[in-house]
């Protein structure tokens, strides 16, 4: 194992003509290319989770986890209430945070948790002295090191991270973003990054493990290992969107003038313009009531390039992740748009959260 | 000169096609295709969907109206939402920050305008609608469109923030807090727009 610091992270300009055929090879070319193989790796990892404003309710968001990316930021942006309702000093919002694999579970209380998200989690204020609800709005930052969460679940399944927001009486949490960050550190034991200093001026450039071959595979790890998130859906176990209908309809809390919402994203453009340019992979968390066994739900996702369709078979009434299912986004224009039908056999059909992450082809 | 591209073209990877194995022929047009692979992942990595919320029913007026620099963003009658804190990087291999897109779905009642502001600042701090950290979105649609604004970051709407670990790791990253604010010229709650979803997302500049 071989790491080396990027301090300054920065994509190198390589012009096409720098490779031309009958120009000098430099050390300087094999340097620059490592490190813009290392920056398209580990330089603009892509998830995110964002939670409305809310009151108080229990949130999900997944996590595809790797062994490059190693650390995620989360933001917590608390406010007033109102301004009919005057903050009480202390008053805040708090958020408990778990993680599941589906399997094994990190557990609010456990120390692979940052301290302000464990069970009795720290209460977030908004900012004082202030008057009103926009103009209390302060946020607050902590550094989570998903990698070490491995230590505990599989990094080959998405994992589901659980946020319990509670908000004392005169205080709302307007926001909660969890976010990649990059790596400032690369490391050529895992499964991307190669270390730029191996092509030293008039040094032989070695065509074992840190040859030109690793180059590419850092690239290839970088085009199907980042993804991106296109969309986090969550409203939350509290008011979860829901449908009763037999027959494909609009899910009540997520239509407008009695349609489906429409969700603009922006695709993965990578593969050129395409009807079928950019999969996906999808995901809900449900519970179905009311319904006897053998009866099923299901939720049609809907893009640019068709239709996709996740059945759901759990009817214990309990709340469950659906398998992931792919899908496409069309990349024929910049952006795309998804909306999502649901019927059910039978009862009731409830989301409490639904995500859609770039699958690359 | 030309980077990249623009498309991630697949190289042979498996053993005895893989034109970058070791012992094998170093040609200049792999190299060509793996910087120009690596210039567009970095350059799509720089762009992504970054927050999306449902709207509401809104009704209450700029103080000036429809002037976006004097929305009341606590009155009653406005949607206001707080987008979140997002890190950005600049647009690949350039100097350029991405152009931040608000793309947003809704209806006005007829003769009326909806508008939705987007306002981005260092800080998390009262959104100041000045230039260069706003833009506003437009409809006077009767029936749900699509209408958007793009506004080009730079370094003036940034912050930074830095990052530790205990191994020694870290570094900084610029970032941006938004507020997205919706109004209606209406200024009537009898008269009300209809906000349907707003999603922000990061566009080449």
């Amino acid at each position: 194992m071989t790491t080396l610091s990027r301090i300054m992270l920065g994509t190198p300009r390589l012009d096409a003509s720098t490779y031309a055929v009958g120009h000098t090879a430099q050390g300087s070319h094999g340097f620059a290319l490592a490190d813009l193989a290392n920056d398209a790796a580990s330089g603009h990892p892509s998830q995110r989770i964002t939670l409305p404003r809310t009151t108080g309710a229990t949130f999900h968001g997944w996590y595809i986890a790797t062994d490059v990316v190693r650390l995620a930021r989360i933001t917590v942006v608390a406010a007033w209430r109102s301004a009919s309702t005057p903050w009480v000093a202390g008053d805040g919002a708090r958020v408990e945070l778990s993680v599941t694999d589906g399997t094994a579970t990190v557990s609010s209380s456990s120390s692979l948790i940052p301290a302000e998200f464990r069970a009795t989690p720290m209460t977030f204020g908004p900012a004082y002295p202030a008057s009103t609800r926009v103009s209390s709005a302060a946020a607050h930052s902590v550094i989570v090191d998903v990698s070490a969460l491995a230590a505990t679940l599989d990094r080959s399944v998405p994992w589901r991270l659980t946020f319990v927001v509670t908000c004392d009486a005169t205080a709302a949490c307007e926001a909660v973003t969890l976010e990649e960050l990059p790596r400032w550190v690369v490391d050529d034991a895992l499964a991307a990054g190669i270390i730029p200093t191996h092509y030293q001026p008039r040094a032989i450039i070695d065509a074992g493990p840190q040859s030109f071959e690793r180059v590419n595979v850092t690239a290839r790890w970088a085009y199907y290992n980042t993804p991106r998130t296109f969309h986090c859906g969550n409203p939350g176990e509290s008011a979860p969107y829901v449908v009763t209908s037999t027959s494909y309809a609009p899910m009540g809390g997520d239509t407008d003038d009695g349609a489906a919402r429409v969700w603009t994203v922006r695709p993965y453009i990578l593969r050129g313009a395409s009807s079928t340019g950019c999969r996906v992979r999808w995901v809900v968390r449900y519970r179905i009531t009311g319904a006897s066994s053998g009866d099923k739900g299901f939720v049609r996702l809907t893009t640019g390039a068709g239709t996709d369709t996740l059945t759901l078979t759990d009817v214990s009434g309990a709340w469950t992740d659906a398998a992931p299912s792919s899908a496409y986004l069309s990349t024929v224009a910049p952006k795309d748009t998804i909306a999502f039908t649901a019927k059910v056999d039978a009862g009731t059909l409830e989301l409490s959260a639904r995500q859609v992450w770039s699958y690359p082809a | 000169m030309t980077t990249t591209s623009g498309a991630y073209i697949k190289l042979p990877y498996t053993a005895g096609s893989d034109r970058l194995a070791a012992d094998a022929p170093l040609a200049s047009s792999d190299l060509v295709l793996l910087a120009s692979n690596a210039t567009a992942l970095c350059r799509e990595g720089s762009l992504r969907t970054l927050w999306e919320t449902a709207g509401d029913e809104v009704w209450t007026d700029c103080t000036t109206t429809d002037d976006p620099t004097t929305l009341p963003w606590d009155a009653s009658g406005v949607f206001v939402r707080h987008c979140g804190r997002h890190r950005v990087r600049q647009f690949g291999e350039g100097a350029a920050w991405p152009t931040l897109r608000i793309r947003a779905r809704g209806r006005a009642p007829s003769t009326y305008t909806l508008g939705v502001v987007l306002v981005v600042q260092a800080s998390t701090a009262y959104p100041d609608a000045i230039a260069p950290r706003y833009c506003v979105a437009r409809t006077t649609s009767t029936t749900v469109a699509d209408f958007d604004a793009g506004l080009p970051l730079d370094a003036a709407t940034l912050g930074l923030y830095d990052v530790a670990t205990d191994d020694g790791e870290g570094g900084r990253v610029s970032e941006f807090n938004a507020w997205v604010g919706a109004y209606c010229t209406s200024n009537s709650s009898g008269t009300k727009a209809l906000l349907s979803t707003v999603v922000l997302y990061m566009e080449s500049p």
